[in-house]
């Protein structure tokens, strides 16, 4: 299954997790009512009548509803702020170059290395400080405002091989799809758990009084008691069926990321290794936070201690992950603290015959290989270190995409150094500073670095990203036209989202070619047209890829830039089977006469990616490029 | 079924309402608290930097400046004082009175350091001195992080005071223990920079 399949699966199970929540809600009905049924015959045994009572279920099934809806609507609103916002809520804090040790520094690059191999942009990394537990997670609404998250005892226990497995387990969430899902979950989830969470609760804050007020009103305490009671029973049976959703849903996800962990490192002994460590150790994978629970299907391995309702656990047993993935597994786990050394990492291999097909392109969205990060690793590795440090931290971040803006020619990049000055003064030596080595890095590398830089940017805080914004804008309009690669630079920057900020939701998907029409034409027009060579034929190339008849090639003054972005972000909402075929046809129309500029490459990439298809950018030629750079 | 139910439904389900907005009200006091905590860490790498710098610059002045024994102890004074009051606010950044003595402190250390730079006009070697354009070179570049993280900090401050003074918030903010008003950093980190020797260039 390539990328789009997997893609596609994930979202079928969004139906599958309707129906099951809708089953959950009917059973928490029936129990309610039954709980409040039997209080009543209870309390007026003397004059016993008919435990069926319409009106009755009537009240009690809309009073269930109005609760889970509630629950329900609040996570979701909580939920606006994306993956940042689940980080935040767990307790994390963003890590970035500024703040972190050495094995922070580690845990960044094996990140970056493998955004960089996937052609992703790379996600924010959160760490959760007072967990010592050994876990991570992955979560967004789409990979733009993604975020991995990963525990201390992650970080502290866990040898490099290892930490990169988890963090494969974990990209391959963003990349097949699961965190949308697994979003949606929480908020489900939270609507049939809140019964129970506020039966608790009452019970709580009864303790609390009862020790400070004496006793006054015996009987409207009981009452209050009795429907703490009943709101923990029937909580529990939401426990019990949040648990079963869970599992139905996630558990053949967390195989799939298992797999593809493997399948991208090519080498079982990182995952396996840090599963066997999880399994070794003595506080292994819990988290102590207590919104946990709601958050525990989404996380790399079971977040809660095994209870009464671990025959529907979230995560598969980790005897059963361990030999799935090494099937001669001897069945014992590694000591805390004594990681086994891993095998090497296979180093690149020769570079795939025939890249120029649209089938082979279409075939590289989405997937990783361990050639690729390593050859990522050695890219980044081979960075000048005034770029490498730049791009750690969200001030050097800055300077080093407006580095790239500034024009070739004098009298424009003269008016952008103005800009510069007037908008901060002590960000134009930044600029100065790094500017040379990012200029010496070449074009290959203009997306690929600003693809790097986005995760530092997302700190910024909103008002500071407002300005940086609207400094952005300025330097590309100083030249009073907007060319391929800056288009490109900036499709990629405008969806960038502060985790401060709330992140874009994509809109209701799209399952019809036919109902965009006019934004496919649009979209296979102004490539054809950027792509330089003979228009009409790439036109043609592409549209004929396309199983949408009679779209015709639009005039050079409808391509504005404007007006592409409003149609790729409603062409992102397509269904993921029919983004393959639109993804396909680009790439036919690009590779029409064989040859792709890089300017044209980074432009496919940058049209792909904000479809949400993230096109592995060439890490062999970045790598020669990086070296040349820094000889 | 009787009114008395139907009342009791009526009260319940408000009283859930009550449950929800208040649990979020405090979820996110609590999410714009640790904000603006985790916001002062930034800032606090890039004063360290700033502080470990302040030795080196006062030991090649001191080749240079023989008369001004006590600009140089007052710059040294000065910042020893910022570095504990850093130390005090990064272990309660939450805490209003320790953001206020690191303002202070600052305040003094940029005092400091402009009547040393006032001084050094006099001193043309010292100027030329490749060791003192480093680090005046070093601390401007720290002086324009300082600046950026401190205005991404007073973001997060602002956003936390402001949420906290709206209306629902308003009513229950003081009884979750938010009461106080988080303090802005209010230093003016281009003061010392604002007139430094013109090193030729």
């Amino acid at each position: 299954m390539d990328f789009f399949e997997h893609q596609d699966v994930a979202r079928r199970q969004t139906g599958r997790l309707v129906l099951l929540f809708t089953l959950a809600v009917l059973t928490l009905i029936v129990a309610a009512y039954l709980v409040v049924a039997g209080a009543i015959v209870w309390t007026e045994a003397g004059r016993f009548r008919s435990v069926w009572d319409p009106r009755l279920l009537l009240a009690v099934g809309l009073g269930t509803l109005a609760v889970v809806s509630g629950g329900c609507l609040f996570k979701l609103a909580q939920l606006r702020g994306g993956g940042a916002a689940i980080a935040e809520h767990l307790g994390g804090t963003l890590l970035n170059g500024g703040n972190c040790d050495a094995r922070g520094r580690m845990l960044l690059n094996i990140v970056d290395e493998m955004a960089l191999a996937s052609g992703l942009r790379s996600p924010v990394v959160y760490l959760l400080r007072d967990e010592t537990g050994i876990n991570a997670f992955a979560a967004g609404w789409t990979p733009e405002d993604a975020v991995i998250g990963v525990t201390q005892g992650a970080l502290e226990r866990l040898d490099r091989d290892q930490l990169q497995g988890v963090i494969a387990h974990e990209f391959s969430h963003i990349l097949n799809g699961d965190m949308r899902l697994n979003l949606k979950l929480v908020g489900l989830l939270h609507g049939i758990l809140v019964l129970g969470l506020i039966g608790h609760g009452v019970l709580r804050s009864m303790r609390v009084r009862r020790v400070g007020g004496g006793r006054k009103g015996g009987g409207g305490v009981a009452a209050v008691l009795a429907i703490a009671l009943g709101l923990i029973i029937v909580g529990f049976g939401g426990t019990l069926l949040g648990g079963l959703i869970q599992a139905a849903v996630c558990r053949q996800r967390e195989f799939l990321a298992d797999a593809s962990a493997v399948q991208f490192t090519r080498n079982p002994g990182g995952i396996a290794g840090a599963l066997k460590v999880i399994g070794g150790s003595g506080s292994g994978s819990e988290l102590a936070s207590p919104q946990a629970g709601e958050a525990s299907h989404m996380v790399f391995a079971r977040a809660q201690k095994a209870s009464l309702a671990s025959p529907f656990a979230t995560h598969p047993p980790l005897d059963e992950r361990i030999r799935r993935i090494e099937p001669s597994w001897d069945g014992r786990y590694t000591p805390a603290a004594s990681a086994a050394p891993a095998a090497p990492l296979p180093r690149a291999s020769a570079r795939p015959a025939g890249a120029l097909d649209p089938g082979h392109v279409v075939g590289l969205v989405g997937q990783l290989t361990p050639a690729r990060i390593a050859e990522a690793g050695s890219a980044l590795a081979g960075l000048p270190p005034a770029v490498a440090d730049a791009i750690g931290e969200p001030y050097g971040a800055r300077a080093v995409v407006l580095g790239l803006l500034l024009a070739s020619d004098e009298p424009t990049r003269t008016r952008q150094w103005e800009l510069l000055a007037a908008a901060e003064p002590g960000l134009i030596d930044e600029v100065r500073r790094v500017r040379p080595a990012v200029v010496d890095l070449g074009t290959r590398w203009r997306l690929p670095l600003v693809d790097l830089c986005i995760a530092p940017l997302r700190a910024l805080t909103p008002a500071q990203w407002e300005a940086f914004r609207a400094l952005l804008d300025a330097l590309i309009a100083a030249d009073r036209r907007v060319d391929l690669s800056e288009w490109s630079l900036r499709r990629i920057l405008l969806r960038v989202t502060p985790v401060q900020g709330q992140p874009a939701r994509p809109g209701p998907s799209i399952h019809d070619l036919e109902a965009v029409r006019d934004e496919c034409a649009l979209l296979l027009s102004s490539l054809a047209r950027a792509s330089g060579a003979d228009t009409e034929a790439a036109f043609d190339a592409a549209s004929r890829a396309l199983p949408l008849p009679g779209l015709t090639l639009l005039p050079e003054e409808r391509c504005d830039p404007e007006r592409l972005d409003a149609a790729l972000d409603r062409l992102a909402t397509l269904v993921p089977l029919r983004k393959r075929e639109l993804v396909s046809a680009c790439a036919a129309g690009v590779l029409v006469d064989q040859r792709v500029s890089v300017e044209e490459a980074e432009c496919f990439r940058a049209v792909a990616g904000a479809l949400g298809c993230p096109v592995p950018p060439d890490v062999e030629r970045l790598a020669a490029a990086a070296r040349g750079a820094a000889g | 079924m009787s009114t008395a139910l139907l009342v009791l439904l009526a009260l319940v389900a408000i009283g859930l309402i009550l449950i929800f907005v208040i649990v979020g009200i405090f979820n996110r006091l609590v999410t714009l608290k640790n904000r603006f905590a985790n916001a002062f860490a930034q800032i606090e790498v890039q004063l360290k930097r700033r502080y470990d710098l302040i030795p080196n610059l006062v030991e090649t002045a001191k080749g240079y400046i023989k008369h001004e024994r006590e600009t140089l102890e007052a710059v040294i004074a000065a910042r020893n004082q910022a570095v504990a009051g850093l130390g005090r606010a990064a272990q309660t950044p939450t805490d209003p009175a320790a953001i206020k003595a690191l303002n202070s402190a600052e305040a003094g250390l940029s005092g400091a350091l402009g009547r040393l730079f006032a001084v050094a006009e006099a001193y043309p070697d010292l100027k030329a001195n490749q060791n003192m354009m480093a680090i005046q070179e070093e601390l401007t570049s720290t002086e324009n992080k300082v600046s950026f993280a401190r205005q991404a900090y007073n973001d997060a401050v602002t956003a936390y005071n402001t949420y906290k003074q709206t209306f629902p918030p308003v009513v229950v903010a003081s009884m979750f223990g938010h009461g106080q008003d988080a303090a802005l950093l209010e230093f003016e980190d281009k003061a010392a920079i604002a007139q430094p020797p013109k090193v030729a260039f």
